[in-house]
């Protein structure tokens, strides 16, 4: 069974007055244990419904979602579905609940009832997972972008969760703060946690093992970095190829041959030192 | 504009301050600033003063972070210390100038007027400087535990005032950064009179309110991912729990309360005739 699966699922913002907006159509993937998936598109491509769709903050308008076969429209297991499925959102400010680190971290777990020695040894562990532990009685205001969202992160990982979706959490970073992140969220994967970062990046999405991308609510590519970036859908969705594969496709419309795709600057450099043989 | 802030701020130090319970520390500000309104004698002043400064030592506070909040408050003492200076017209005459005259007891007052006030605010900042918006939260509920049973919503009430107080330093930051914006289109916050200066802060404000909403929003969605309002049965990270440091702190102000009421009513100027002779 995989660990997510998306069926057929269409979602519509009401505006009232019988007015909506379709957000998404038709979209199907699944996802297995351990994946880290990036999810790409422009903006207003649905990304984000996309993601509040997996934890069940929103329920499809059409289709279902389900979670390890947890039905997300099943009310009684929502709050097991959003254990299961943490959230890392884009503005460090505006997820953050107290103001003291430690506090903000407990979060989640009180909320659920863990009981209280558990709590710390799960502050604890969640703190010590994204480096944080030294600033844990601080308060959050003085820390920087990345820091921030790395407290975020606990706050999310004292939940113990099987899946990170993170929605474009990295966007308002410099880029320290982005490599910091990056670097916890490969960590985590690592661990075995399931990833779907949402990204503008394509040198981001480059680094995940699969790469869904959305345009108007639909998905238009779905598969390796390479083959998305060799298929044309990464250009329909309007967006920008990373620097390495954008030179490619621009020498390769100047007649170089390049035997496989290029998605990074080692494979643009034998490529092009191929070319010379 | 609002450079310092810093009332309302957490200042984090590990102190026996720090630790005492957050019902305690709420009671004794409570009875701290009705005390401080039957203070009437320099006597009785300097005992308060003695015991802040003891506080602040102890909760290993620098006093520039007490002394900030007096900042903020600083037109409210200067306004009250100038009506009563030149309105109050009993005791003898000092200076007179046309209508305007300042007497002794109008000086005498307004020196208590503003210690009152001073010490007041540098008092009251204590609590918001030694415990942590979380704990004000939980104290709080903790303290309207009764209303539970007429069905007020204790909880929501306290988590309420627990994300005001976080989201006091970001407001600040935020309305700084739209003033600085303005400014550098050109807009001028520090002239003009009154109306000209509020007209100038409505750009200020109105983008602050929809961000603020937009804020909202998303933290509504943040706290829902974090299962918010799954079980009633939250439990709590940090339980509290009266120690006997706040046995004794509850002590030092039942006799400090008690002992202002006496000074007041029971012995009225005797310790500032002692003190000062002559001088009030
Ligand atoms: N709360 C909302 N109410 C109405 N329409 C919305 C709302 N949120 C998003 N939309 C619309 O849904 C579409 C998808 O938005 P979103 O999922 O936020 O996209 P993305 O995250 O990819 O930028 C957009 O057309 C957007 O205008
Ligand atoms: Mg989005």
């Amino acid at each position: 069974m995989p660990q997510i699966e998306v069926n057929n699922v269409g979602y519509a913002y009401r505006l009232g007055e019988g007015q909506t907006v379709r957000a998404l159509r038709g979209v199907s993937f699944t996802v297995e244990r351990g994946e880290y998936i990036a999810l790409v598109g422009m903006n207003g491509s649905g990304k984000s419904t996309l993601a509040k769709l997996l934890n069940g903050l929103y329920v499809p308008s059409a289709g279902d979602v389900l979670i390890d076969g947890v039905n997300t429209r099943d009310e009684e297991r929502t709050f097991d579905i959003r254990r299961k499925v943490g959230m890392v959102f884009q503005n460090p400010d505006n997820q953050m609940v107290a103001t003291i680190i430690e506090d903000d971290v407990a979060f989640g777990p009180e909320n659920v009832g863990v009981p209280r020695e558990e709590i710390v040894e799960r502050v604890n562990e969640a703190l010590e997972a994204v480096g944080m532990t030294q600033f844990r009685t601080r308060s959050a205001s003085k820390l920087s972008g990345g820091q921030k969202q790395r407290v975020a992160i606990a706050g999310v990982l004292a939940m113990r969760p099987d899946i990170i979706v993170f929605d474009e959490s990295t966007s308002m970073l410099d880029p320290e703060g982005r490599r910091e992140i990056l670097a916890v969220a490969r960590k985590l994967n690592d661990g075995g946690i399931t990833v779907i970062t949402i990204t503008h990046n394509m040198d981001e999405a480059a680094q995940a093992d699969r790469i869904i991308a959305l345009r108007k609510g639909r998905i238009v590519a779905d598969g390796t970095p390479k083959e998305v970036f060799a298929s044309a859908a990464v250009a329909e969705c309007g967006l920008m190829l990373p620097p390495a594969a954008e030179t490619a496709r621009l020498l390769a419309e100047r007649g170089f041959s390049f035997p496989d795709a290029v998605t990074t600057e080692d494979e643009l450099v034998e490529g092009i030192c191929s070319q010379s043989k | 504009m609002f450079k310092d802030i810093s009332f309302g701020q957490y200042y984090p130090a590990d102190s026996v301050i720090h630790r005492l319970d957050p019902r305690i520390k709420m009671l004794l500000t409570v009875l701290f600033i009705v005390g401080i309104f039957f203070v009437d004698s320099y006597f009785g002043f300097m005992v308060t003063a003695a015991l802040l400064l003891v506080v602040i030592l102890l909760a290993k506070l620098p006093m520039m972070s007490v002394l900030k909040s007096v900042r903020a408050i600083i037109f409210i003492v200067i306004f009250a210390a100038v009506i009563n200076l030149f309105f109050i017209k009993s005791g003898e005459v000092l200076w007179s100038w046309k209508s305007l005259q300042i007497t002794d007891n109008g000086v005498h007052t307004t020196i208590k007027i503003t210690l009152r006030l001073i010490l007041l605010i540098c008092g009251a900042s204590l609590l918001p400087l030694t415990t942590t918006p979380v704990a004000i939260a939980d104290g709080t509920e903790s303290l309207l535990k009764p209303l539970k049973y007429i069905k007020v919503p204790v909880h929501d009430i306290a988590m309420i005032m627990s994300i005001a107080l976080r989201f006091i330093p970001t407001l600040f930051e935020e309305t700084n950064k739209i003033i600085a914006a303005q400014k550098a289109r050109g807009a001028s916050f520090d002239t003009g009179g009154l109306i000209a200066r509020a007209k100038a802060m409505l750009p200020v404000l109105i983008p602050l309110f929809v961000n603020s909403f937009r804020r909202a929003d998303e933290l509504a969605f943040a706290m829902d991912a974090r299962c918010y309002n799954a079980t009633e049965n939250r439990t709590k990270m940090k339980v509290m729990k009266i120690d006997w440091a706040d046995v004794v702190a509850f002590f030092v102000m039942a006799a400090y309360f008690a002992g202002v009421l006496v000074e007041r009513y029971a012995f009225t100027g005797i310790m500032d005739g002692l003190i000062f002779g002559g001088l009030v």
